[in-house]
């Protein structure tokens, strides 16, 4: 794994309360834009093998797994509705100039 | 005070995690008679069956009960419950004193009537033996012959075709999913299964089963005999009622319980595939056989027995998986309304909204999770787009509400 940055796109490429999904050293990732900061976070459920960037955010905070509707917080990864109950990793993102890098550290 | 939970399926771990999350402080016993860990067995007739999961999610890990102090007794099977005593006993002649009691028995795989239901490579689907011992017969060239055009029927057809094995199914019914599904639907079904190469015949039932040549099984169809290296029997579930209907409690379609998982002995509480409850989706009571409903009404009842006031009552919510389909049913279905479509059947992907008068019933979607979503939390929030928005491909439904 790297330390440093890596440009997973750019701001416009998320939309609003919306999920965009990158691959990163072959890992699925998805990105959020929540209130217009950019959060990332591993993009495969860790209760299923579901796709969460098919999912739909969720009070402007949360994202919901599209399988079984499960709830992580974007923010800090944190397991919030059931059946997910073990974390989802979080990525550190930074944005420059419109364009979004990722660390993809765990 | 002590709650046992009788059954460690999905439902009964959920029970179990769902009351020390909300408070409970005394013990909390969780007895099964299989062998395994709590699981979710929806992966039994898909990845589990097809090779590509190795086991199913499991709920209630040794770590896990230790950090919550649940007492998971496996391998334990009880035969009586003495409701004065407030005491279950075991097959083994042990007691297990409760305060609270949860049955969260479900139920075992209805076998088939006919001679031959016992025979080698008969088999029944509900736990992960059944399930690993189907896939060792998913090998290339193989005849699979599945008896019953129900959910667990149809994906186990298309998990042995995912093998390249050769499936006839069966359904004694004129169509598939008759119980969860309007007729549309079942003919969608039928034309997919179909083009997947799976032979089915309808208003079909097997009169007897018996060994056939070279280790196979000689199946007695309405136009003769056929030989198929195995069968897979999806015909329903028995309901494991047994120890409810002889300490007395409530059974009818299942042990009958409040919105609060309540039988009728106020300490005996039910959940899960074996619960009939009030529904005001189904305009009365209903029992539902769904991952969504073990996990959410199961959840409730934990909330219940921490001291929570629950009244529980979900939308039911449904889904399958059978080849390239992501099949969801939210609500129940009615057999005779044509609703509103959204999509396309020629694209694979479309949903449709079922309206009872002004208001909307039920949706069926193919590989369009977002529409259920959406329309879940229209239902939740009694508002509903006009039918002309909902047809209307340009719109994003799950915009819409924020502009509401």
């Amino acid at each position: 794994m790297h330390d440093e940055w890596i440009n997973v796109g750019s701001v416009a490429d998320v939309d609003e309360d919306d999920t965009h999904s990158v691959e990163v050293d072959g890992k699925r990732v998805c990105l959020y834009k929540l209130g217009g900061e950019i959060y990332a976070t591993d993009g495969t459920c860790t209760h299923g093998e579901a796709d969460l960037s098919l999912g739909m955010v969720v009070d402007s905070c949360l994202i919901e797994c599209p399988l079984h509707e499960g709830t992580f917080d974007i923010r800090s990864g944190r397991a919030v509705d059931a059946p997910c109950t073990e974390p989802l990793h979080c990525y550190p993102v930074k944005v420059e100039q419109g364009v979004i890098y990722l660390r993809p550290v765990r | 005070m002590d709650v046992v939970i009788v059954g460690a399926g999905q439902a009964g771990a959920w029970v179990a995690r769902s009351l020390r999350q909300g408070g409970h402080k005394g013990g909390i016993t969780l007895l099964g008679r299989e062998l395994h860990a709590p699981y979710e067995r929806p992966p039994l007739s898909k990845g589990v069956l097809s090779g590509t999961e190795a086991h199913p999610p499991v709920l209630l890990d040794p770590q896990q009960c230790d950090a919550l102090g649940v007492d998971f007794r496996p391998g334990v099977e009880v035969v009586d419950i003495d409701r004065s005593r407030h005491q279950v006993r075991c097959a083994d002649g042990s007691v297990v004193p409760y305060g609270k009691l949860v049955l969260a028995t479900g139920g075992r795989p209805r076998p088939l009537s006919c001679p031959g239901a016992d025979l080698p490579h008969v088999h029944v689907l509900r736990t992960i033996e059944d399930s690993m011992a189907i896939a060792r017969q998913l090998v290339p060239g193989k005849r699979l012959l599945v008896i019953g055009g129900g959910w667990i029927g149809l994906e186990v057809a298309a998990t042995a075709r995912a093998k390249q094995v050769d499936v006839m199914l069966l359904e004694a019914g004129s169509r598939l999913c008759a119980r969860s599904l309007p007729p549309r639907f079942s003919e969608f079904l039928l034309e997919k299964h179909q083009q997947e190469g799976v032979e089915v015949r309808l208003s079909t039932t097997v009169s007897s089963i018996t060994a056939g040549r070279q280790r196979t099984l000689a199946v007695q169809l309405p136009g003769g005999a056929q030989e198929f290296d195995a069968v897979v029997v999806g015909i329903g579930l028995l309901l494991d009622t047994g120890l409810a209907e002889t300490c007395g409690l409530e059974v009818r379609d299942g042990i009958v319980v409040d919105q609060a998982g309540r039988t009728s002995d106020p300490d005996i509480y039910a959940v899960g595939d074996v619960a009939n409850q009030p529904s005001t989706w189904a305009g009365g009571r209903l029992r539902l056989e769904s991952w969504a409903n073990a996990q959410n009404q199961a959840i409730a009842v934990g909330k219940a027995l921490a001291g929570e006031d629950v009244a529980y009552d979900e939308i039911p919510w449904f889904w399958s998986d059978q080849y390239n389909l992501n099949i969801q049913v939210l609500g129940i279905p009615l057999n005779d309304v044509e609703g509103i479509q959204r999509g396309s059947v020629e694209s694979g992907q479309f949903s449709v909204f079922q309206f009872s008068g002004e208001r909307l019933h039920s949706v069926i979607s193919v590989n369009a999770p977002r529409d259920i979503k959406v329309a879940k939390r229209w239902l939740k929030q009694g508002t509903c787009p006009s039918p002309d928005v909902i047809a209307d491909p340009s719109v994003r439904l799950d915009k819409l509400e924020r502009a509401a």
